[in-house]
């Protein structure tokens, strides 16, 4: 088909590295990588179904891990990278349609997108966390999920801070062993051997 | 190529478009991924809708809702429209990003298998759980 197959070396134009993207080139690269990511959630969404129902303990053992305080705010990111990317996506069908093909009005849905979706998480949030009822759905086992303040932590576990280790040295009769954990507290006088 | 410049006057604009762009065939990979984005909508709403129902959930509690005859149907159009618009998705970004074209074909080939498989083997699962 093409005559011409001997690739010429021709110099290439600094872009990417020297232009500073505008708001709708941002808006669309962040677009297709939480696409991306988003993707490879849905893979460990469904093989996490699949494991679940060809090996019901695997149910418990994830559910162990699934209540740990940091899934929460994880799924939270997830909700809005969903919301987001569906937000994204609608506006992708309306310029398939003709509508909002211009700079404005893409800078207008896309702020439209994000303060959607930061408002569809906060409101999930709100739900989930359970604010406005004033019940906290994590209160029933608070040393695995519900432990947000330093505060909390010492009344779930009364030995906070960790005590000093135990001094591998065995007492021996008549004589006074000092741990060696305080021996820092104590000033070294001079000629004392 | 010449045809569609030789008999015009009896052909579509959308006729005479089709078969133009680089890909060839663009207008039903675009349309597909239209209709899942908004498949998508009332399906993923179910999704997040489960997921915070079913969080403090047993196993047996798992079992009970995944029986009933809206979570099958959700869940088996959830499984089949996002894993087709991932896809699609996913193609794109392989043809765009993959400049070498060795094996670029085989790649997106192997990963629309794997969706493909991964999909068949959720839809038995759901209909495993379910029945």
């Amino acid at each position: 088909m093409s005559e011409q197959t001997t690739a010429i070396e021709r110099p290439l134009s600094p872009h990417l590295q020297v232009y500073r993207l505008p708001y709708n080139a941002l808006m669309s690269i962040s677009g297709r990588m939480v696409g991306i990511g988003l993707a490879l959630s849905l893979i460990v969404l469904l093989g996490w179904f699949i494991a679940v129902v060809w090996n019901p303990e695997f149910f418990e053992q994830s559910m162990v891990f699934l209540k740990a305080p940091w899934v929460k705010y994880f799924m939270m990111l997830w909700a809005f990278a969903v919301f987001f990317y569906i937000g994204n996506g609608v506006r992708h069908v309306l310029w398939s349609m003709g509508i909002g093909v211009n700079e404005k009005a893409g800078i207008r849905s896309g702020n439209l997108v994000l303060i959607l979706s930061a408002l569809l998480t906060f409101l999930l949030w709100q739900i989930s966390c359970g604010c406005w009822s004033g019940s906290n759905h994590y209160e029933a086992a608070p040393m695995t999920s519900e432990v947000e303040s330093q505060q909390d932590w010492e009344q779930v576990n009364p030995q906070w801070p960790e005590p000093p280790e135990q001094s591998q040295l065995q007492p021996v009769d008549g004589v006074e062993i000092i741990d060696p954990v305080y021996l820092q507290d104590i000033e070294v006088i001079e000629g004392v051997e | 190529m010449t045809s569609a410049k030789s008999d015009s006057s009896i052909l579509s604009d959308m006729k005479k478009a089709k078969g133009l762009g680089s890909a060839h065939h663009g207008a039903m990979h675009k349309m597909l991924h239209d209709i899942t984005t908004l498949l998508n909508i009332p399906l993923v709403g179910w999704v997040i809708y489960s997921i915070y129902s079913l969080r403090d959930a047993s196993y047996g509690d798992f079992v009970t809702y995944m029986s009933s005859p809206i979570s099958i149907v959700m869940a088996i159009l959830f499984v089949v429209v996002t894993l087709k618009h991932f896809a699609l998705e996913l193609q794109v970004v392989f043809e765009d990003y993959i400049s070498c074209k060795c094996f670029r074909m085989i790649k997106i080939l192997g990963m629309k298998l794997f969706f493909f498989v991964l999909g068949v083997t959720a839809i038995i699962s759901i209909l495993k759980v379910a029945l």
